[in-house]
Parts: structure tokens; sequence; C-alpha cells
């Protein structure tokens, strides 16, 4: 079987062209160019398929160039900083553009490379495992597109050399392309691509693996990454409200959260593993709002209160008033104190996995964050901010932020009055603690939330709940008699009523409108809209806490609901990002409040039970292989894999040490795989190396073997052959001579039944040498014929032929 | 194309030497990926890492596989001894294939002799280039082929002949002392060429114009006016003259219609039967003005040469070409060469013609011994005297 080179190049390049537009679309997460780009090169293949359409004039071809570039270059100055998103578009028409050119080597080569700078393109705008797919299918479709286009540019020039030696330049009626490709030359071209993109793989590896991690990173300037629009997510370290837009859910994963509740068994710590319930994992917390803007961010008050204090030797970081409180080293034996402390703190451990790296600075946590381990850096430069609870990198990371890390939290605040450190506090906590008291509070103070104010009276004159001022609010949190207004006695009650309110009587939406676009955004919501997402609700509770002196903060994080077991981790999507509130409901005291109508937004934050959504936790957990193995891959991973150390001594690798150790009962089978993903990659890898050895060497020596059997078959088969020629000669003569003569038109196997009549032995005999001399001869079979065996029955037709006394021959 | 098992009695000879060559797709396909390094280093992005990693492997892989495959072949050449100006030879190659496991894949065989390379850049075909560097042209010209040979495919263990069109478009010998086979593949980064010496010489034999009979016996007749002497009488079919009629001559040769009008009976004769004979006298100036050795013509059999010596020449051969198919014996002389060649009408005779005139060095016409005069007609042919259609067929 045999097909046309042309349309064999032209199926591959097109889909190789086809793939590299999709891989920027799923990258860029724009399906409008897939829209463009699976017609047009459909439409393509189509046109160009039987090589005999004109293709279009090449001066349009050019125009339609120059205009793409006109138009990018008049795109990028507008817009300097979607500069990857710009080009690669461009690099998207330039290869529609170029579908619809004659495909003449000399146009074909470039479109290769846009191809090629098209896939670059798309990872340096995206990372994600789809994504990888993609690039991991598009490259041994471009070996066979270059490959094949070394063979048809061959053929091509070969062709066209035919056509200027026999044809003119004037004549119109041309041959098409002729040259085809034969089922052998198929099978030898599939092996030479396979044998190349295998060995490219390979040393793609190696290189991989080499490649220098965290030395010039920068160095030439960072390209944008790409923004996530309006879709839901943690995307910004503030909250802007009063915009009209419609936010549509994205499921794409952020991390995988494992949370483990720290118990006391046999005086000792022993984590247990929490698989049900709904967890507010907080990263920032936002403590000023701007009427001007009706923006809540982070003051530089707060941002400053940061405290750090790494703790090398125990191999993690923790602030240092709580370090020495209770050591976490895992099966220590604890002291009584220590055992009352762990009790009262309520201490749990949250093991974040990031499942992509993140665009920003702040860890996530559950309470308190008391301490953070991470599992490939020994010193994170971290700050722990002990004022609003939050920790995060003081300098960029990247590195860092792709890191499996660990952080211990309590769930009381060290200023809460029942914390034994609260006594330790720094002064300039104190101080700063002390100003936040009496900085300016708008919701109180501000005319323009005026309506704020009347809300909150409205709510708690229907509850019949007093505001009654908190004199001993300032004692109890050690600060000196402050000329501010003081919390209410029942400050948690309040809350909670103001919480009531909001979740009765508001709707939760993800269709953003304004009512007056004049007015405050949170007053219009509290007024006027009533409708809002989870910012909104916070907004407005913090807004009507704050009304009532109650000290309150705008909390932004994630919900973790979703737990996989096979991961045994909770799943954190874009769409779980929330907003809540974290209000002072006794001095040092913050309690967390959820004002979001829970029926309305728990739809939104409960797992899929669909097939589809399973499909999409098996797609979540490659996604979180692929992450760990392959997009945070660095300096420690490097040392690890082959066993160096810091101090330059050589290590059992982790992967041998996962290899060779004794599985652990009490840890689940799958999390280890996971965690040892290079391991089980490696075993994968030597796995498929063998089996290809194996295979290559089994059918090597299986043709060898083959060949081997054929010559000795051919040389029996020749063999046979000519005795049984000689055979069948000599019988022809015997008969002659016995008056039996074979007319020259008559088949040897029919003269041998003419013969039976008068000499049935010497027939039968004559039939079987022509029988032998047939096969052999033509049939190329009945190798048990052989030259004795002929022989023999030459030898008794002789005899059979032999004349008797009495009887002579005619 | 047909292949066949390897002939192990076959020797064919081992390549020369062997050169690698990064063609212009090479060097852009080294540009991207020393970017893809840059931006990848710059970004620690691994997935760029990977990639950048799979473009060096590419390379790797590429130079393994074509170098492997490279070093299997071997080649001979079957060519004819002589050519004719524009008119196609055929030059056949074997290709043998002696490796074990690996094919051969797109593999170009060419001459080194009819390549353009660096050092002889005026070999390229002299075409007109579109303005705007073609950029708004409705088709870009399509360079003219070299001859060459393509071999798409060829199985472990085995031999194949394929064949190069060879068209030349100027006379005299055309030495081909060395094959070269090279080939991009798989990946085309990198050229990798293997040189073999066979040499052989075609000689390249000037065109041959048609020249109607008519116009060769006008030629002639010019020719002879003054100082060659007619045919003689004899038995052929040609009309020679009338006579009054002689007792004993055949009553078939008596033209009736002569007789008739003159009133007496009149005998018509013929020429004589024998081949009439021509000397072509090819006289080129002692002095030729030498061609500019910088110029294409010297050196390239693919660049025709325009200029009166070479017209003279094609008109050589044209007269002498439509002589021997006039049934006429033709002979060469060329004094500035010292060509003197008798006439007669064998093909043997009009190939010594041709390879003469395809041999002849016009630049180095000097004085030569001066033949004596021949006593056929002489067709007396200088660069001044071609006739214009002649020169222009």
């Amino acid at each position: 079987m045999t097909r046309n080179l042309y349309q064999r190049y032209l199926l591959v390049s097109c889909a190789t062209t086809l793939f590299g537009m999709i891989t920027f679309a799923v990258a860029r997460l724009n399906p409008a160019i897939a829209l463009v780009a699976v017609p047009a090169t459909i439409t393509s293949y189509l046109l160009f398929r039987n090589n005999t359409l004109s293709p279009i004039p090449r001066w349009i071809i050019n125009a339609l160039l120059i205009l793409a570039t006109l138009s990018t270059l008049r795109i990028v100055n507008a817009s300097p900083d979607e500069a990857i998103s710009i080009l690669g578009e461009f690099l998207v028409w330039l290869t529609v553009i170029k579908l619809f050119e004659s495909h003449t080597p000399r146009n074909q080569a470039p479109a290769l490379v846009l191809s090629i700078l098209l896939i670059v393109a798309s990872v340096l705008s995206a990372v994600t495992l789809d994504v990888g797919i993609l690039v991991i299918i598009y490259a041994p479709l471009a070996t066979a597109w270059a490959v094949l286009f070394q063979l048809y540019r061959g053929a091509h020039d070969r062709h066209n050399a035919r056509l200027a030696h026999t044809f003119s330049a004037h004549d119109t009626e041309r041959p098409p392309f002729p040259d085809t490709l034969t089922k052998q030359q198929t099978r030898h071209a599939r092996r030479t691509i396979a044998a190349g993109a295998t060995a490219a793989a390979l040393c793609a590896t190696v290189i991989f693996i080499l490649m220098p991690r965290n030395v010039t990173q920068g160095a030439l300037g960072q390209l944008n990454a790409r923004g996530t629009a309006s879709t839901t997510g943690l995307t910004n370290d503030s909250i802007q409200l009063g915009q009209q837009t419609n936010i549509q859910e994205s499921e794409e994963t952020v991390l995988a959260a494992r949370i483990q509740q720290l118990t006391i068994r046999d005086n000792r710590i022993e984590p247990v593993s929490l698989r049900a319930g709904s967890f507010l994992l907080r990263a920032i917390s936002l403590d000023r709002y701007d009427p001007r803007t009706g923006s809540w961010t982070r003051s530089p008050e707060a941002a400053s209160q940061a405290l750090i204090r790494p703790d090398t030797t125990r191999g993690g970081i923790a602030p240092a008033e709580t370090t020495a409180a209770y050591p976490l080293t895992r099966g220590s034996r604890l002291t009584a104190d220590q055992l009352r402390f762990i009790r009262q703190a309520g201490i749990l451990q949250l093991t974040i996995n990031p499942l992509r790296p993140a665009a920003r600075d702040e860890l996530v946590s559950l309470w308190f964050p008391a301490r953070v381990d991470f599992e490939n850096i020994r010193q994170p430069n971290l700050q722990t901010n002990i004022a609003d609870a939050t920790i995060e990198f003081a300098t960029d990371s990247s590195r860092a932020r792709q890191s499996v890390y660990t952080i211990t939290t309590l769930q009381n605040h060290p200023l809460g009055i029942n914390n034994p450190v609260t006594q330790q506090l720094p002064t300039r906590l104190h101080n700063w603690y002390q100003r936040s008291k009496t900085a300016t509070n708008p919701f109180a103070d501000d005319p323009r939330f005026q309506p704020v104010r009347d809300l909150a009276d409205r709510i708690l004159q229907t509850l019949n709940l007093p505001i009654e001022p908190d004199e001993t609010f300032h004692a109890r949190a050690g600060l000196p008699q402050l000329d501010a207004p003081l919390p209410p006695q029942n400050a948690e009650r309040i809350v909670n009523a103001f919480v009531s309110h909001l979740e009765r009587n508001f709707t939760y939406s993800l269709q953003l409108r304004t009512e007056d676009p004049d007015l405050d955004p949170t007053i219009d919501f509290i007024l006027n809209t009533r409708t809002g997402h989870c910012e909104y609700f916070a907004s407005a509770l913090a807004a009507l806490c704050r009304a009532v002196n109650i000290d309150a903060r705008v909390v932004l994080g994630y919900v973790a609901t979703e737990y996989d077991p096979v991961e045994n981790a909770f799943i954190v999507r874009e769409k779980h990002a929330h907003a809540w509130v974290e209000a002072e409901v006794q001095p040092g005291v913050w309690k967390t409040f959820d004002p979001s109508p829970l029926e309305q937004t728990e739809p939104i934050h409960r797992p899929d039970p669909s097939v589809f959504a399973a499909a999409l936790r098996w797609f979540d957990r490659l996604e979180s292989l692929w992450v760990r193995s392959v997009i945070s891959f660095d300096q420690e991973q490097q040392a690890r894999l082959f066993g160096l150390s810091r101090d330059g001594t050589i290590d059992t690798p982790d992967w041998l040490t996962a290899l060779t150790a004794p599985p652990d009962p009490d840890d689940n089978h799958l999390l280890t795989i996971a965690r040892s993903t290079i391991s089980v990659a490696i075993v994968f890898a030597a796995l498929a190396i063998t089996s290809a050895i194996a295979f290559i060497a089994a059918r090597r020596i299986a043709r060898f073997r083959r060949r081997q059997q054929r010559q000795r078959t051919s040389a029996i088969a020749a063999r046979n052959t000519d005795a049984a020629r000689r055979a069948y000669d000599d019988a022809l003569k015997a008969l002659a001579n016995a008056g039996l003569e074979k007319p020259a038109s008559l088949p040897p196997l029919t003269h041998a039944k003419r013969i039976a009549a008068s000499n049935p032995n010497a027939a039968r005999t004559f039939h079987d040498i022509a029988t032998a001399y047939y096969n052999t001869r033509f049939a190329d079979r009945d190798h048990d014929t052989t030259p004795a065996r002929i022989n023999e029955l030459a030898r008794t037709l002789r005899e059979h032929l032999a004349p008797t006394p009495g009887h002579t021959t005619a | 194309m047909r292949t066949a098992p390897l002939n192990t009695d076959a020797n064919p000879p081992r390549p020369r030497r062997r050169i690698y060559r990064i063609p212009r797709a090479g060097w852009t396909y080294i540009l991207v990926v020393a970017l893809l390094g840059i931006g990848s280093v710059n970004s620690q992005n691994n997935l760029l890492f990977f990639i950048f990693g799979l473009a060096l492997g590419a390379i790797l892989a590429s130079g393994v596989i074509s170098g492997s495959m490279m070093m299997g072949i071997r080649i001979t050449r079957s060519a004819p001894q002589s050519a004719r100006v524009n008119e196609p030879a055929h030059i056949r190659y074997t290709v043998y294939n002696l490796n074990t496991i690996i094919p051969l894949f797109a593999i170009r065989i060419e001459e080194a002799t009819l390549i353009p390379d660096k050092a002889n850049k005026h070999l390229k075909p002299n075409e007109p280039q579109p303005p705007f560097f073609g950029l708004f042209a409705s088709k870009l010209p399509t360079p003219i082929p070299r001859p060459h040979a393509f071999l798409q495919h060829l199985a472990a263990r085995s031999h194949t002949d394929i064949s190069a069109t060879l068209r030349p478009a100027r006379r005299g010998p055309i030495t081909l002392n060395t094959i070269r086979v090279s080939t991009t593949f798989p990946l085309g980064i990198v050229e990798k060429t293997i040189i073999f010496d066979v040499p052989h010489t075609i000689t390249t034999e000037p065109p041959v114009q048609h020249i109607n009979t008519r116009e060769l016996r006008h030629t002639i007749e010019k020719a002879s006016h003054h100082d060659t002497p007619a045919n003689a009488r004899g038995l052929g079919l040609e009309f020679y003259g009338l006579r009054e009629y002689s007792p004993g001559d055949s009553p078939r040769f008596i033209s009736w219609t002569a007789s008739a009008r003159t009133g007496r009976l009149v005998t018509r004769e013929t020429e004589s039967d024998a081949n009439p004979a021509v000397t072509i006298s090819l006289e080129l100036p002692q002095t030729s003005p030498a061609l500019d050795p910088d110029t294409l013509a010297q050196h390239d059999p693919l660049t025709p040469i325009d200029s009166p010596e070479e017209h003279a020449i094609t008109h050589a051969a044209s007269l002498a070409a439509a002589a021997v198919r006039d049934h006429r014996r033709v002979g060469l002389t060329c004094n500035a060469a010292g060509i003197n060649i008798p006439p007669s009408s064998s093909a043997s005779s009009l190939r010594a013609i041709l390879h003469a005139l395809a041999t002849l060095d016009v630049n180095n016409a000097t004085t030569h011994h001066q033949h004596r005069q021949p006593l056929t007609p002489t067709l007396a042919i200088t660069p001044a005297n071609i006739p214009e259609p002649a020169a222009n067929a």
C-alpha cells in the first residue's frame, strides 16, 4: 500500500500546526484562537490535499503579513505589558496566513519555525498539565513534520527538475507530484521518528535535571504572567468593590491542603487527619477601607509588625514567642506544662501542596501561624506577622512558593487574654495595638456612612441588643486608659446578629451591578442592590462591626471542602476563593465570622459529585504529579536526586531510599507513591527502557532466526530443485526411450494419466517425479523431497520401464 | 526505482572525505535553541527547560541518525561518454547501503564540479530577480535545477539505481571527478556530505540545428560557384543536362518534351550517383579574442556561451550533420586548431567531426600547418559570416 508523500506530509504539517495553535489557545485560555485555528487548518488541508489548487497570490500573502505586523505593533505599543499574549496571537495569525500559502519547501520551513515559536509562547504563558501534555504530544509531531519535510523537499526538487527537463514554462498541464511512500518506507520512517523522538526525550530529561536552577533568574527581566481576568480566584491582595462584572467560576486547582489535628496519646503528639468539614484557609487580612475608591487594603502599620526568627536547628521557622512554649517535634516525650498548653492551644497542622506556581507572596494558614516547615527549603526568607496572623515571603521567591510546606497554627491568638505568651509580647507590638485602638474609624465617624450606623442600630433594636461599652476592655488588654471609643460588652452576640441579618436579607450572586454609582459600594450594597458576592458581604459585616466600635477586618483565602481520599488532602480550586470577617470579640481575641449565606455559597464550594467531577479529580492528581515533578523541580531536588547535601557529603538519594525502605504501615500507600514522584518516574523509565531493550533484542533475534531459516530453506530448495529437474529430465528421456514420449503440448500429470493404461507403475512413478519437480520448482515447498528420494523415484521409474523378456519397445 | 539486496561482489569505492555544514535552516534552528536556553535560564521555567532539552536532544539525535546513516553509503557512477548541448544526458548512479540496520533517507547526489560554491558564486543561474525582493510578485521564479539525483529511501543491506539528468549548455569536456552525496535528514539542522572520487569525462558536442536540404544545397552551390567543378554525369536521379540523341542511348532517357520542341531526339542526362563531397573549413581568427576568465562561461558547463566563435562552431556542426543526412561526404578543416578530417559520409566520420568541434579550444587557436587545399567544394565558415537565422535558431 502506498500513499502520496505530499498528502501525508500535508496531513502531518497541518496536524502539527493545529496542535501548536491549540496549545497556545489552551495556555491563554482563549477559545477564540481555537475557533479560528481549527476551521482554517481543516480548510487548508481540504483545499491543498490534491495539490491542484492555485494558492493565494504571494503579494496578497505578503500584504496580509504586513497588515498583521502593523496591527501587532500598534497593539504592543498600546499595552506593552501583554507582550507574550500579543506576540503569541501575532504568531497565530502568521500561521493561519501561511496555511494558505503554496506548500513549497521554501514556505514550509518558516511555518515549522512559527509553530515552534508558538509552543514557546504557550509555555511562557502557562505551565499547567494540559499545556505540558500538549507539548509532549507536539514534540513527536514536530519531529515527524521535520522528517517528512526532508523527504518532501528532496522529492519536490526532483519533481521540479523533471518538469524543467520535460515541460516548458508555458505548459499548463503539468503532472502532479508523483512520489509515494511505500509500506516499507513508511515503516522505516516511523521507526526513525520514534528513535529520534525517544533519544530527544531522554536527552531532554537529562538536560532538564542538570540545568542550573536559580542562577540567573530574571537577569534579563521578566515577561508578563497570565492574568485570570474576571474569574473567581484569589488574585489580588485587596478588594475592589463597585465593579460591574459577571464573574465565572474557575475550576482550576490551586493547592492541596492536608489538615491534621494534633492530639496527645501516651504523652506524645499524634496527628490525626481531618477528612470532612469546611475549613477556611486564610491568606491575607485587610484592615483598611478607603471610602474614595471603595477598596479594602492592608494598612502599612499592620504589615510592618512582622516578627521573624528562623529556627534552622529544628528545620522550621516560628515566631520567637511561641517557639519556646512548646516543641512540636513528633514523637518526643512532653512535659506536663507542654501537654497542657497543647491541649489549650488546639493545634492544627496544615500541609499545603501548591498545584500550580502561585503568583502571591502569602502562605495560607488555618489560624494563627506558629511554625512553618518547608519540605525542601532549609532557610526560607519569611515574615510571620503576629499582628494580623499572616505569613508571607519577605522577598520574591517563586521557588519557595512552589514548595510543599506545613503550617502549625494555634486556635488562640497570642494577643488573647488566655494565652500565656501574651505577657511576652514586645513593646512595639503593644504600641501598634494601642495605636490601632485610637485610629480613625470612618464607619463610626464619617457622615457618609450614616446609613451603615442606622442599619446597625436598627438590627440591634430589632433584637433588643443594647450597646454597652466595655469599660474594662483596655485594662484587660494591658493598655492604658485611652481617649478612644470602647467596644460593646456583648460584641460576639452583636456580630452574630449582624451575620444573621445579612444571611437572611441579602442575596449572594456572582453577577455584580450597582444602583447608584455615586454612592459608596458598601452603602450601595446595604441600601440598594442587596446582592453581591462574598466580598460585599464581608465588607458590609466589617462596616457594621466598626460602626459599633467593634474592631473587624476582612480576610481573604479559600474554603477547603473538597476532600480527595486518594491524595488524602482537600483539593482547593479557584472557585473556592472566599472572603470573610474576623472581629475582635475580646481584647486580642479575634473570632471568625462568615456572613455569606451558607445555603447559597455551599453549592459553589461543595464538591461536584458527577462522573465528570471524578474524572476532573483524576486530572487534578495528574496535575499535582506534574507540578511536583516537573514544574517544582529545583536546586534542592537536584541535589537530593544525586544524593548531594549542602556540606558536600554524599547522602543516599531520596529515590533510592524510597525504593529500598520498607513500607510505612501507618502511611497512605498512594500518598507515599505520590511523594516519591521521581522514584516512580525512574522506575517507570527503567521499566520502559528495559522493556524496549528486551523488545528490540527479541525482535532482532527473531529476525536473525527467520533470516537463517530462510537461507537454509533456500539452499535446501535450490538443491532439491536441481535434483528434481535432473530426475524429471531423465524421466522424460526414459519414457521416450520406452516409446511413451510426452508430447510437448501435454502437461506431465496428464501424460502420466494417459500412460497409466499401458504401464501403471511407471505412470505412478512419473507422476511422483513430476509432482516433486513442480513443488520444488514452482511452489517452493515439499522440502522433504530430498535428492535421495528423487533419485530413488528415478531408479524405480527406470526399473518399471525396463523391457521385460519377450517384450520389445516400439 | 527498484531496490535489490546487496551484491557482495560489487566493490564500490570508499568515500574520500566527509564535510559537515550548517545550512541556513540549521542556523535558524540553533538561534531558536539558543534563545530557548537563555529564556529558560532567565525565567527558570521548568517546562521551558524541558523544551530546551528536547531541542538540544533533537540536534543530538539528528547527528547520530544522519551520521550512522552516512557511514554505510557507497556509490558508483555510469555516465555516457558524450553528450550534446541542450539535450538531456542521463547519469546513472548505483547507491549501496552497507548498513546492517539503518536505512537511508533523503540522500541527494550531485556532481561536485556542477555545484556552485562560495568560491565560484558566478555559477548561479543568471536569472532576473523580481523587484522589491519579490515581495509583491505573484509568483517567485523557480531556480533552474542543477543536475542531481534524489534517493528517497533505501533499505539496509540493499542497493538501487537512480539517475540524474544533465543538460549541458555549452560544448566542451565536462569533467566529473567527484560525486557529492549529502543529506540534511532527519531534521535539516546539519548537512552531512561525503565525497567520492570517481573520475569521468563527458564530451559535450556542439548543438546541431536543423538545416533543410534546399538551404544546404544553396549554400554549397554558392560556395562552389567559382572555384569548384560541377558534378560529373552518371546514373543518379538528379538532372544533369540535355544532349542530342546518339545511337545506343536508352529510349527511357529520351526527353520527349525537348525532342518535340527542337524537332530532333534529345536525351536527358543525370548526375553521377556517387556521394558528392564537401569540406567545411572553419576559419577562426588566429588571435581570437579570449573570453574574460572571470565570466561564468569559462567553467560552468550549464551556462551557455554567447560568442561569434561558438556560433560558427555550432553552424559548422549543423552543416556537417545536414550534409551527412543529404548523403554527402563531409570533411572538416580548421587550420587554427590543426583539424583536418577528410570527407566521408559515414556516421563515424560525423562523430569525429562533432568530437573535434566539441574539443576545439577557441582561446588557444594558433597558426598550424597549412593543409593542402581540398579538391572538394569548401564551405568557409568564419565568425563573421554566420547566417542570422542559424545563429539564433
